[in-house]
């Protein structure tokens, strides 16, 4: 088997597959599982996938079909994931920000953690593969074998659930709305 | 378009899945709303937000992933091992011909020019995270195309950070990758010229030079207007072999 081009390829999307395993799974043991055996399904498979199409989409099509036959029987998903001082929080760029990204780091990032983990199971997959991984809505929809309106649908109310949770001042939505 | 309309459309507007005609009400809406306006502020704040809550993965599950990769790849009789190797070496000619330089150890460069502050910027804090839209925006506006983030996994090089940085009097973008054993090597790039050094010139490649400082190695070029710099301390046959990888791919 050729690992030149899968690494060249598929490797750099490593961390997207452990990122959104943590949220599919809840838990770090099972994320690590989930994304090495998201890499050797890739790699096996490596023949089927179309260059110059979306990769990291192929590889979290893999993985979420993983997760929904192997992983998600049978668990109960922990909410909370990240307290451990060994994985870093990404830190904000070292350019002077303006104040728009000053009044956003004023936010707790941790607790943003929180509230994303607290999303009902499709927001939250919504939300990891477009707002944090950059899938358009047709390749998420892909993803998640739903409709490109379904996942906008979930991604509004998920986002709109956030604002609500994360800036209460500025929660003027009502909550019949969500 | 009202503004429950548009409110009902924040998500598709932010994400610029409108359809045509619908993003063209929706942007003639928020030009004249301010209400709407700042809800489409707030929404891009909480992207923001929420973009910056990612996490890389443990450098122990990394090296973990990758040797089942390896495994996984070799299969039975470990048959196709020599291959990576020959694919590896498709650039080899004009690698070979660069190794006939060597780089010359220079003197400490003088503090405040552009070679000193690029090693400083490697020596510095290590970078972290990757930069926003308005840092990329801004590096993007001055540096064109070259503010964009080379991937450089094929030579084992994954991204740990992305920053902008002010060096000797320039805006530059700054990426740090790392290879699996933790090397860290640093893609510095802003407008300007070459900054003027005792070094090596590469025979194999045109304006290049080389430069070393101790343990650390650094390559430099220029192409239009921009001066490139790789710098780090992994072996120099490799920082050759990126360097013809990022002149490649970049117009250099």
């Amino acid at each position: 088997m050729e690992l030149a081009g899968f690494e060249a390829t598929a490797v750099p999307h490593m961390d997207t597959l452990y990122d959104a395993a943590l949220r599919l799974t809840g838990e770090r043991a099972a994320a690590q599982d989930l994304t090495q055996e998201t890499m050797l399904r890739a790699l096996r498979s490596f023949s089927t996938f179309q260059p110059g199409t979306n990769c990291k989409a192929w590889l979290l099509r893999i993985q979420y079909n993983l997760f929904c036959t192997q992983y998600r029987k049978d668990r109960r998903l922990p909410l909370v994931w990240l307290d451990s001082p060994d994985e870093p929080s990404v830190e904000p760029p070292s350019y002077e920000p303006g104040p728009e990204e000053q009044a956003v780091r004023e936010m707790d990032r941790e607790s943003v953690r929180r509230a994303i983990a607290l999303l009902p199971e499709e927001f939250r997959i919504a939300v990891t593969l477009v707002d944090i991984h950059g899938l358009s809505c047709a390749e998420a929809a892909e993803v998640m074998g739903v409709p490109r309106g379904t996942i906008l649908s979930r991604l509004h109310r998920a986002r709109r659930r956030l604002e609500l949770l994360l800036t209460p001042e500025l929660g003027r939505v009502r909550a019949d709305d969500l | 378009m009202t503004c429950e309309q548009f409110q009902d459309r924040l998500t598709a507007f932010s994400l610029g899945e409108l359809e045509p005609h619908e993003a063209v009400a929706a942007r003639e809406h928020v030009a004249r709303c301010s209400d709407c306006a700042s809800r489409a502020l707030l929404d891009r704040q909480l992207t923001s937000l929420v973009r910056s809550t990612a996490v890389p993965t443990p450098d122990t599950v990394r090296i973990r992933i990758m040797s089942a990769l390896r495994a996984e790849a070799r299969g039975p009789g470990q048959r196709n091992r020599r291959r990576h190797w020959l694919s590896l070496g498709a650039a080899a000619g004009l690698a070979a011909a660069m190794l006939a330089a060597t780089m010359l150890l220079v003197p400490a460069p003088v503090p405040a020019s552009p070679l000193a502050a690029a090693w400083n910027a490697y020596r510095s804090q290590p970078l972290m995270g990757h930069w926003d839209g308005s840092t990329q925006a801004r590096l993007t506006a001055v540096l064109g195309p070259s503010a964009e983030t080379p991937n450089l996994g094929s030579f084992g090089f994954r991204v740990v950070g992305n920053g902008g940085r002010m060096l000797a009097g320039h805006l530059a973008a700054a990426t740090e990758y790392r290879d699996m054993a933790g090397h860290r090597v640093t893609f510095i790039r802003w407008k300007g010229d070459l900054p003027k050094m005792a070094s090596a010139r590469c025979p194999g490649a045109k304006g290049v030079d080389a430069a070393r400082w101790g343990s650390t190695g650094s390559i430099w070029w220029s192409s239009h207007g921009i001066v490139y710099c790789l710098i780090g301390e992994v072996q120099q046959q490799l920082l050759y072999r990126v360097t013809e990888h990022l002149q490649g791919g970049e117009g250099g």
